[in-house]
């Protein structure tokens, strides 16, 4: 037999023979029975020495062309392999995640308001949640006496100074001082953190919450300057225009004070629900910063003036993801916390 | 508080008519919070006045019956059960689409046309209770009688019984810097400002003198009492009050008591002055002493509870005790009582920070006291105790005056008046009002306004004196709540831009939580209260739950409750963390006052992170994430393990902890490495530690050994070591001589057996 006719037999049995594979593991096999290293047609090409020197050349191209066909051969079948095997998958089937932690709503919240202030040029601080006296009200213009005092009712710890005694804070604005000594003017900053009430819980109310304070201090702030600054922050959390409106609120800690509403984005306005049938929701209290806490701060209300702010992000996270119990925040069920 | 309508308008007449939205809009945007506006001829709306034509029996019930009841434009028929029923009676019939609430109920619901017992009713004849009307005269069972009631059949019940009103509930917060707010006639001049209508004053008709008891009043300490008026009526009959004023009374929230006392609780009400009786019969002599408490003094107040008095509290005596603790409460003994015949009317004006603090101390907050200590106006003194006697002598015409109007006034307070520069108004504005606009706002909230442009002299109202007002930035607000909010537009600030500086500890816990979230665990927040018996925990004073009087001291001792909660719930698998301050008794490193040296407790950041698994080996996972942590972070840490109903807990303290940049970059490896396996199984007692410090110390070509299987149960453990050299490929007879090393070594020093 002419090596002429062992590669067409070669060709021949190995077509016939890709014919009856259905796996890819059969295929591999078969590709290195005929186009292996030590496979068949390799020894045809062991063969070719032997032949006489004019023949080689056409004799190599036909092997050449032989190889090339079963490789392709080899490939269209290994395609078709493929396809087959695929029609296998459901892709409808779950993915296989990677393991799921979830931020606390509280974090999740704080975070996106210190990253909108920052982008504003706002400082972040942290304040300490057990207080004194003196920054909480005092330095805030609200002495021993004040009715104010009231507005808030407080934990005491026992230690501190009868005249200086420990508490701890009602608001973040005990930070406001604080960072006016450190700081002084200009300043802009917000501080988010813990706060505590000393009340009695029910789904609206908790004796811990968390809360923002902002504080803005420069020559020549007006209340024209808070309104813009809110609504571009409301703006930005909202990530739509809102509408806000002042209206006069008491903190002795501003001068003046103001509510600070937002137009309800439910109704627009209309009144429904969510917004108690008013269509504003009330969200901020602000106000001009009070010469006493300016001067407590260490600077002359004749040369600076500033406006501060403070918005409940308890509240906020609860309208943002309509949770209708406070203590859901506090309590540790993960069936709550791995919502989020 | 609570608002009349009717009563403002008493005061003030409205540019229109305003609904109860309209009015707490208005009061809200320019004045005070209005929590709630309730219109009472709304929640009446179709209960009319009727009378009972005829009455038949029910047909299938005893207890019920039919009554024919004329409304004026038609007859209905009606099925009712009151026990009181009778022919000829003025009855309340609600009519069909009336809200009521049945008896025992909580909810509201409208009155719907309904069958009973088969006989069709077309309304239903109510008992006051059911209209939350209060009826003196309700009868258990009956219906409510107006057949005293001069009303047309067919009149609306609000406009027969005078509910025709509108009750406004103010947040009483927000006027905690307003004592000329906490009365009608204080809003009412607020009100005349706003719509620019005139304040009705009331008529200063002079009290008519007597001199048949000679009062005497002396103020020992003027500190303490700015004001007294003082005047004795007598030839009283103590009743009941007149229904108007009882209903007054109780739709503003306040229980009628009898006609001396209502009146002088409905004209701390109109007037925002508290006033109060004293029976003269019970006066040792019509003589008044204001001073301090002496020593050991005591007083059993109108309430019943005796109350020990201490000598910074001022109190009204007369020549023998304390009759009233000044400004809060009214002794027992000289209480009104349906004998009294003549009482002495006190209205007086007491120190606020005095008032508060004998309050506070006493535990005895009243409405009195709360409008005391706001600071209120002297002049109030006097139009409140003029109003009383004239509302006295109204209801009961027999009363006469019956000593002179004693007015002991011996602090009159100077004037305050403020230097305004109008240019820097409109800068703390950040908007242009015209000047003659600023005036005349000025002037119809009762400001002096003198002087020109732009420096003008403002005079402060009494009844805003008392520390309200007292500098320039006190009067923006005065101009913009009147000039309108909304009509600031808004401007943003200028500001340089420079980035804000960051705080590196902030990072490092919002970098903690990322890397904690994307590893798998979840963060919880809980409470910084906690129970225990540690002395050296800071304890609250004044705790709201008592089991937990302490402030933590660690995350462990807050969280672990969440985490017992969550395994008894069944999780088969947690990982939770948190990031909360706690407290230590030690000093830490931020100031009591920015001029004391004192310092507060520390307060540091902790981590706390809670693991539990039933099959996997939780210990090495916590260990492994804090270690992850550790590296992602460049921080070194000092975590405290501990082990909780099977569970795993890291502690960790965040404050001072240093983060440092320690990615290192170092050249690739010229030659290959190679790796070879090794499992030994090695006697108890034997640590990982011992063996990897014996391996690292036999060859330099160690460079790596990775533990990657352990079976703690069979005291087994496989690990491979990578070896590499610098220079060159190493050749694997040099490293199975290693090896060999290595394998002896092992099974010298530790016993360790190949497995």
């Amino acid at each position: 037999m002419s090596l002429h006719q062992e590669l067409d037999k070669l060709r021949g049995k190995a077509l016939t023979d890709l014919k009856q594979i259905k796996d890819q593991d059969s295929l591999m096999a078969l590709r290195i029975k005929y186009l292996g290293r030590k496979g068949e047609l390799a020894s045809i090409m062991a063969l070719l020495k032997q032949v006489a020197k004019e023949e080689r050349p056409q004799l190599g191209k036909l092997v050449n062309q032989v190889k090339r066909e079963l490789e392709i051969a080899f490939l269209r079948v290994s395609k078709t392999i493929g396809d087959r095997k695929s029609q296998g998958i459901d892709f409808t089937l779950p993915g296989i995640k990677p393991p799921i932690g979830h931020l606390h709503p509280l974090m999740r919240v704080q975070r996106e308001l210190e990253d909108l202030f920052r982008s504003m040029g706002f400082m972040v601080l942290d304040g300490p949640e057990l207080e004194s006296e003196y920054y909480n009200f005092e330095s805030l213009n609200i002495p021993i006496w004040h009715p104010a005092r009231d507005m808030q009712d407080t934990f005491y710890i026992k230690g501190g100074k009868p005249d200086n005694r420990w508490l701890l804070r009602t608001h973040t604005s005990a930070m406001q001082v604080r960072a006016l000594e450190k700081y002084g003017a200009p300043l802009r900053a917000v501080v988010p953190g813990r706060v505590f009430r000393y009340e009695a819980t029910d789904a609206s109310h908790d004796h811990t919450f968390w809360q923002l304070e902002g504080l803005v201090v420069d020559k020549d702030i007006s209340i024209a300057n808070l309104i813009g600054t809110m609504k571009v922050f409301l703006s930005g959390i909202f990530q739509r225009e809102v509408e806000v409106r002042l209206r006069p609120g008491y903190f002795p800690f501003v001068e003046p004070g103001f509510e600070l509403d937002m137009k309800c984005l439910v109704c627009n306005g209309l009144g429904c629900r969510s917004c108690k049938q008013s269509g504003w929701i009330e969200l901020i209290g602000c106000g001009l910063v009070h010469p006493r806490v300016l001067e407590f701060g260490g600077l002359n209300p004749k040369e600076y003036s500033g406006f501060a702010f403070g918005l409940g992000l308890s509240r906020l996270v609860m309208m943002r993801y309509k949770i209708d119990d406070i203590r859901l925040l506090l309590s540790g069920d993960l069936r709550f916390l791995e919502q989020f | 508080m609570k608002i009349s309508y009717n009563i403002l308008k008493n005061f003030v007449e409205p540019p229109h008519v305003f609904s109860a939205k309209e009015l707490a809009e208005v009061l809200t945007m320019h004045t005070v919070e209005v929590d709630e506006a309730v219109d009472l001829k709304e929640k009446l709306r179709g209960v009319v006045v009727g009378v009972v034509t005829a009455i038949k029996p029910h047909p299938k019930a005893d207890k019920l019956k039919l009554a024919t009841v004329d409304i004026g434009k038609k007859n209905l028929e009606v099925v009712c059960g009151g026990v009181n029923l009778q022919e000829g009676m003025k009855v309340a019939l609600a009519q069909v689409g009336t809200q009521v609430r049945w008896h025992g109920e909580t909810n509201w619901t409208s009155l719907e046309k309904t069958t009973i017992r088969g006989v069709e009713s077309a309304g239903m004849i109510c008992a006051a209770e059911e209209l939350e009307i209060y009826d003196p005269q309700a009868v258990k069972y009956g219906i409510m009688d107006l057949s005293d009631n001069e009303a047309e059949p067919g009149t609306p019940l609000s406009q027969a019984l005078g509910l025709d009103d509108i009750i406004l509930n103010i947040d009483n917060k927000s006027i905690t810097h307003r004592p000329d707010l906490w009365g009608h006639f204080g809003l009412a001049r607020e009100l005349s400002a706003i719509w620019q209508k005139p304040l009705k004053n009331p008529e200063n008709i002079p009290i008519q003198n007597s001199r048949d008891i000679k009062l005497q009043v002396k103020i020992a300490e003027p500190d303490y009492c700015q004001r007294y008026l003082g005047i004795v009526l007598a030839g009283l009959r103590i009743f009941p009050s007149p229904l108007w004023l009882q209903r007054k009374l109780l739709s503003l929230g306040m229980r009628p008591i009898n006609n001396i006392v209502d009146v002088t609780n409905y004209v701390m009400l109109e007037y925002g002055q508290p006033l109060h009786a004293f029976d003269l019969a019970k006066l040792v002599s019509p003589e008044i002493m204001v001073r301090l408490v002496k020593r050991g003094e005591k007083i059993i107040t109108i309430d019943g509870v005796e109350r020990k008095l201490d000598q910074s509290m001022l109190v009204i005596a007369d020549n023998k005790q304390p009759q009233a603790i000044a400004g809060v409460m009214g002794g027992i003994a000289s209480e009104v009582n349906d004998n009294t015949e003549a009482v002495i009317i006190e209205s007086a004006t007491f120190n606020a920070i005095s008032t508060r603090q004998t309050a506070s101390r006493l535990g005895l907050r009243t409405e009195a006291s709360a409008r005391f200590e706001k600071g209120l106006d002297p002049e109030l003194a006097y139009l409140a105790i003029r109003r009383a006697v004239e509302l006295i002598c109204q209801i009961m015409p027999e009363a006469k005056i019956a000593s002179q109007l004693v007015d002991e006034y011996p602090r009159v307070a100077k004037k305050i008046i403020i230097d305004l520069n109008l240019s820097w108004l409109e800068k703390r504005l950040g908007c242009q009002i015209p000047e003659g606009e600023v005036m005349n706002i000025l002037q119809r909230l009762g400001f002096g306004v003198a002087g020109s442009s732009p420096n003008i002299k403002v005079t402060v109202p009494s009844w805003r004196a008392g520390g309200d007002i007292t500098r320039p930035e006190d009067l923006i607000e005065e101009v913009a709540r009147i000039y309108g909010y909304h009509k600031i537009l808004p401007v943003l600030p200028k500001f340089v831009i420079t980035p804000p500086p960051k705080d590196k500890e902030q990072e490092l816990r919002w970098r903690i939580r990322e890397l904690l979230i994307g590893a798998g665990w979840t963060e919880t927040l809980s409470y910084s209260f906690v129970s225990g018996e540690n002395e050296k925990l800071l304890r609250l004073e004044n705790p709201v739950d008592k089991t937990k009087p302490y402030l933590r001291q660690n995350l462990i001792s807050s969280m672990a409750e969440q985490f017992e909660s969550a395994q008894k719930a069944g999780r088969e698998s947690i990982k939770m963390f948190e990031l909360g301050r706690v407290f230590l008794p030690s000093s830490g490193k931020m100031l009591a006052a920015g001029n004391s040296k004192e310092y507060l407790p520390d307060q540091p950041w902790h981590l706390l992170l809670a693991i539990y698994d039933k099959k996997a080996p939780v210990f090495r996972i916590l260990k492994g994430v804090v270690e992850f942590i550790e590296q992602q972070t460049g921080t070194s840490f000092k975590p405290k393990y501990e082990q909780l109903n099977g569970g795993w807990l890291a502690e960790i303290e965040l404050e001072g902890v240093e983060t440092i940049d320690t990615v290192k970059y170092n050249p690739l490896p010229k030659f290959p490495a190679v790796i070879r396996d090794l499992s030994l199984i090695i006697p108890q007692g034997v640590l990982w530690s011992e063996i990897f410090a014996e391996i690292s110390k036999i060859s330099p070509l160690i460079e790596n050994i990775q533990v990657f299987d352990v079976y703690e149960e069979r005291g087994s453990i496989s690990f491979s070591i990578v070896f590499r050299s610098a220079e060159r490929t190493l050749a694997s007879s040099e490293v199975e001589a290693v090896m060999d090393d290595i394998v002896k070594s092992l099974q010298d020093k530790f016993k360790a057996s190949i497995r």
